[in-house]
């Protein structure tokens, strides 16, 4: 995807009262076969572009870069990563491509009068260099989104 | 920090190298490294520049696989800088591994640009298998034939385009400060990311980022700032099932590299020898 947005979440009653020392977003499944690309993360600023300034008063809260394989160089198979049970006596690593897990701490973005209301929405968007600045690319794939809160 | 590393109880301690910042290096010393990396280019065979940049990505296997978004990412290139060290050193040149402070440092440093007609430091050609099997990647987004980096037979960057930025100094201090491993090595990659992504070409690309000289100088400032946290943080745990993972190709666990003392070099801002009479 070459953007994504979770509207309005529901917060926990701690979450609202910002009881927290530090939130982070947790990006799971985070497909890393293409090309290297930055994933730009707002909160509360639905409109956000890939122009708009990387200040916590606008709504940016962070980023995770992916330094991507760059696509497949093996034969037939090389890059499917195998979805059956693991062996329990395989020692080998885990296959190249297995999703990863992504982590943005967002702990100063969220605690910003911005973000005081009982919702949340959270927006990333995707972005590789461009002749004139940073430009979205159809290169976001993950499997799973949390929002996680310490006191 | 310690003046010496053991080896070994087998051994002596012995007085440690230091990798210095490349903004601090003389021009002899710049010389030296210059002329260790041209040794390295100019080797043919597993003890060569081509093997060593190729670990990191192409021709196959991506030993860096086991690297990228995964707790092994600091100590898998400890290991990988300490082997090219010895490799460069092998040369018979007295050289460390210098970093790139990209916090004070905006831009590429004088010794790694277009300096004469040669620099090893600046460009180096690509093996012919690792451009083939890069033709069967798809490339960065809008990429033609032409702007392929598979189709460019010598490294090239791009420094600063449009979207790429080099993280600030605010922006590390954050990372230094978190207390556990986890966040840290995580935040770190990323900003290492940025890095890559900034200097753009070939380094912002995995298959080919290991073949510019600027990725050693990068990624030592990355294992530096490592050192840095582990000093700060002395209580700071290393994940147990991590440290007895083996990080290949280098037969070396992650516990191996957790001390660089171990491996015979520490950092310093800089180093000078002082003759002593008598």
């Amino acid at each position: 995807m070459d953007h994504y947005q979770a509207r309005d979440l529901e917060l926990s009653p701690s979450t609202i009262a910002r009881e927290f020392t530090r939130a982070d977003l947790v990006f799971y499944g985070v497909d890393h076969r293409g090309p290297s690309f930055e994933a730009l993360v707002f909160l509360n600023a639905p409109e956000a572009t890939p122009d708009t300034p990387l200040d916590v008063a606008d709504g940016f809260a962070g980023s995770f870069v992916i330094f991507g394989h760059g696509g497949c160089y093996g034969d037939v198979g090389h890059c499917e990563v195998p979805s059956a049970p693991r062996d329990p006596f395989d020692s080998r690593p885990p296959h190249g491509l297995t999703p990863q897990t992504k982590m943005v701490e967002i702990t100063e973005a969220f605690k910003h009068p911005r973000c005081s209301g009982e919702t949340l929405t959270v927006t990333v968007l995707p972005v590789v260099a461009g002749a004139d600045g940073a430009k979205q690319a159809d290169v976001l794939f993950f499997t799973g989104l949390r929002l996680l809160t310490y006191r | 920090m310690s003046p010496t590393g053991a080896p070994s109880p087998q051994q002596p301690a012995v007085p440690l190298r230091h990798r210095p910042s490349v903004t601090e290096m003389t021009e002899a010393e710049l010389a030296e490294l210059r002329a260790a990396f041209k040794a390295l280019q100019e080797i043919d065979d597993e003890r060569g520049y081509q093997y060593q940049a190729g670990i990191h990505g192409l021709p196959l296997p991506f030993y860096c696989d086991q690297a990228h978004g995964q707790p092994a990412f600091l100590p898998w290139h400890r290991a990988y800088l300490y082997r090219f060290e010895l490799a460069l050193r092998a040369t018979g040149h007295d050289v460390m591994l210098p970093w790139w402070d990209w916090i004070t440092v905006r831009s590429i440093p004088a010794p790694y640009g277009a300096v004469g007609e040669a620099n090893p430091l600046y460009s180096v050609p690509i093996n012919a298998l690792a451009l083939e099997q890069g033709k069967r990647g798809e490339g960065a987004p809008g990429d033609t034939e032409e702007t392929r980096l598979a189709g460019k037979p010598n490294t090239v960057r791009e420094p600063g385009r449009p979207g790429t930025r080099l993280p600030t100094a605010p922006q590390i201090e954050r990372v230094m400060a978190y207390t556990e491993f986890a966040s840290f090595t995580t935040s770190l990659e990323d900003y290492h990311g940025n890095v890559h992504m900034w200097v753009g070409g070939h380094m912002g690309d995995i298959p080919f980022a290991a073949y510019d000289p600027i990725f050693w100088a990068h990624h030592t400032m990355i294992d530096r700032l490592w050192r840095m946290w582990q000093l700060r943080h002395p209580q700071a745990s290393f994940p147990e099932n991590v440290a007895s993972e083996v990080m290949e190709p280098f037969n070396l666990t992650a516990k191996d590299v957790l001390d660089p003392t171990t491996l015979g070099y520490d950092y310093v801002t800089t180093s000078t020898a002082i003759a002593v009479e008598g």
